[in-house]
């Protein structure tokens, strides 16, 4: 490992350990500890327990926004190949119902 | 046998500080350079500030009388700086033997008033200090470790303008001030005390084998990567030129006109320190971890005074301390800046695997840090061969005009 790597690995350990103090504070605190805001980036990335108010950037904002759209269309999308489904497996059992009925003769 | 040393080391400062007064900061800055193999250190001061004295306090502390030091006030030939023919050889037996000078051999060197050296025994030097070697008569010389401390006071009208790399081959330069009004019966009751021979009454506290030891100690001390880092960060930021400024005819200010950065340390350097400075400071770092334990960023800072003001030219030019002050200042905000941004934790997730969002997040801190706009455009120029992201939205667009 390069020693700019390894300068990378060991800020990145101490911004981690740093936001999870700083979680373990906003759990246990006093009132203004919980109330003191949590960045974004931290709560994503660090999994570090919020406080109150948890703040991010602009940019982070419109991605979010933007990862949204894009969730709420593969929904859509999903949910229209679900419900074509749905109704070919209805159709399929009716079949199978149907087909049952006529073999036993009924 | 450790401590006993260190314990010597710090010795040799009380006992320097004991016959000088005032400017600590100097002393301690002129100790902790001793302790790597061919140290270098100049000293600079207006006319009898005591320049030679701390200079010479210094040498006798560590080679007893056995030092030997050349004065560029005085004509120094090249005989005496490196070395000169013996002519009974040339003239019985054709043979040109050289006799290399004491101040080669001698392990201590002193260089009284180096702004007045000629520039043929200047550059003699230079060279003895960049390739550890002297040539005279074409027969070389390799010289081993040794402690240089020079001095100069470079208002002297009789100032010969040695060029930066001649400066940039020592270690550190520090500066000594003069003596406030209590300290004026400080150095009164001193003369008192040694009878005027401040400098004679110094004993020596070191060995040179002593000296040797201590420096291959500290050279095996392991500076933590978060302290390399730093000097590394530090050092960079002050080289750093979005513009090419090293290889532009137009220096800054007014190759910063319309630059995105005008408002960072970079546009009030017109040029920067090699990376001398990154070894000197790593050096200094060891030293001080080795003597007194610990060394923490403000060490770094303080040492930065010591590393840098002869290595750097700045655009204002009217007080180099006091604007290196200022520029030491802002590093200081910058690199807590940088933390609270957690921009090496994003560029440590990114160096591991590209993540849109991330990228998004980095190209919004580049846009308010040179060295990390660097680190960056390394990346995006990788992305982009692997088509991750477009040549249209790389940070290099932004930012290099």
């Amino acid at each position: 490992m390069s020693s700019f790597v390894k300068f990378l690995e060991e800020k990145a350990k101490r911004t981690r350990m740093e936001a999870s103090i700083r979680g373990a504070d906003a759990r246990r605190g006093s009132p203004e500890q919980r109330l003191s805001p949590t960045e974004f980036i931290e709560l994503y990335y660090l999994g570090v327990t919020p406080g109150e108010t948890v703040v991010m950037s602009r940019s982070m904002a419109r991605e979010l926004e933007e990862r949204l759209r894009r969730l709420e269309e593969e929904n859509k999308r999903l949910r229209e190949i679900n419900d074509i489904l749905k109704a070919a497996s209805i159709g399929l059992l009716i079949l199978l119902i149907a087909v049952v009925m006529i073999l036993r003769g009924i | 046998m450790v401590s006993s040393l260190k314990n010597k080391v710090k010795k040799l400062e009380e006992e320097i500080k004991a016959r000088f007064v005032g400017n600590e900061e100097a002393i301690k800055a002129l100790v902790l350079n001793l302790l790597h193999p061919r140290s270098t250190a100049l000293i600079r001061a207006p006319r009898g500030l005591g320049k030679s004295t701390l200079m010479l306090l210094f040498l006798r502390g560590i080679y007893g009388d056995d030092f030997t030091v050349i004065s560029g006030a005085s004509e120094v030939r090249r005989g005496e700086v490196v070395g000169r023919l013996h002519i009974p050889s040339l003239e019985k037996e054709g043979i040109e033997k050289v006799i290399w000078s004491q101040f080669v051999k001698s392990p201590g060197k002193g260089l009284d008033e180096t702004n007045r050296l000629n520039p043929y025994t200047a550059a003699s030097i230079y060279h003895m200090l960049q390739f550890g070697e002297v040539w005279a008569y074409g027969q070389r010389l390799k010289v081993g470790d040794y402690t240089l401390i020079a001095n100069e006071n470079p208002h002297d009208q009789t100032t010969f303008i040695h060029p930066p790399p001649f400066y940039d081959r020592f270690d550190i330069c520090v500066f000594l001030s003069s003596l406030s009004f209590s300290e004026k019966f400080i150095l009164e009751d001193l003369m008192d005390k040694y009878e005027g021979e401040i400098v004679d009454s110094m004993p020596q506290i070191l060995t040179p084998e002593e000296l040797s030891e201590i420096r291959e100690e500290v050279k095996e001390v392991e500076v933590e990567v978060e302290l390399k880092g730093f000097i590394n960060l530090l050092v960079r930021d002050l080289q750093a030129c979005v513009r090419g400024k090293d290889y532009s005819e137009i220096k800054p200010p007014s190759l910063c006109e319309g630059c995105h950065f005008i408002r960072e340390v970079c546009s009030k350097i017109k040029e920067g320190p090699s990376e001398r400075a990154t070894i000197i400071l790593t050096n200094l770092v060891k030293a001080k971890e080795w003597l007194e334990g610990s060394v923490d960023f403000n060490d770094v800072l303080e040492m930065s005074f010591w590393v840098l003001p002869h290595r750097i030219v700045l655009v204002s030019g009217t007080n180099t301390l006091k604007d290196l002050k200022d520029i030491i200042r802002r590093e200081r905000r910058k690199m807590g800046e940088r933390d609270t941004r957690r921009q090496w934790l994003i560029l440590n997730r990114l160096y591991k695997e590209f993540r849109r969002d991330l990228y998004n997040r980095a190209k919004e801190i580049a846009l308010e840090d040179l060295v990390f706009a660097e680190e960056l455009i390394r990346l995006e120029e990788k992305w982009v061969k692997e088509g991750k992201v477009n040549e249209e939205e790389i940070i290099r667009n932004y930012i290099v005009s």
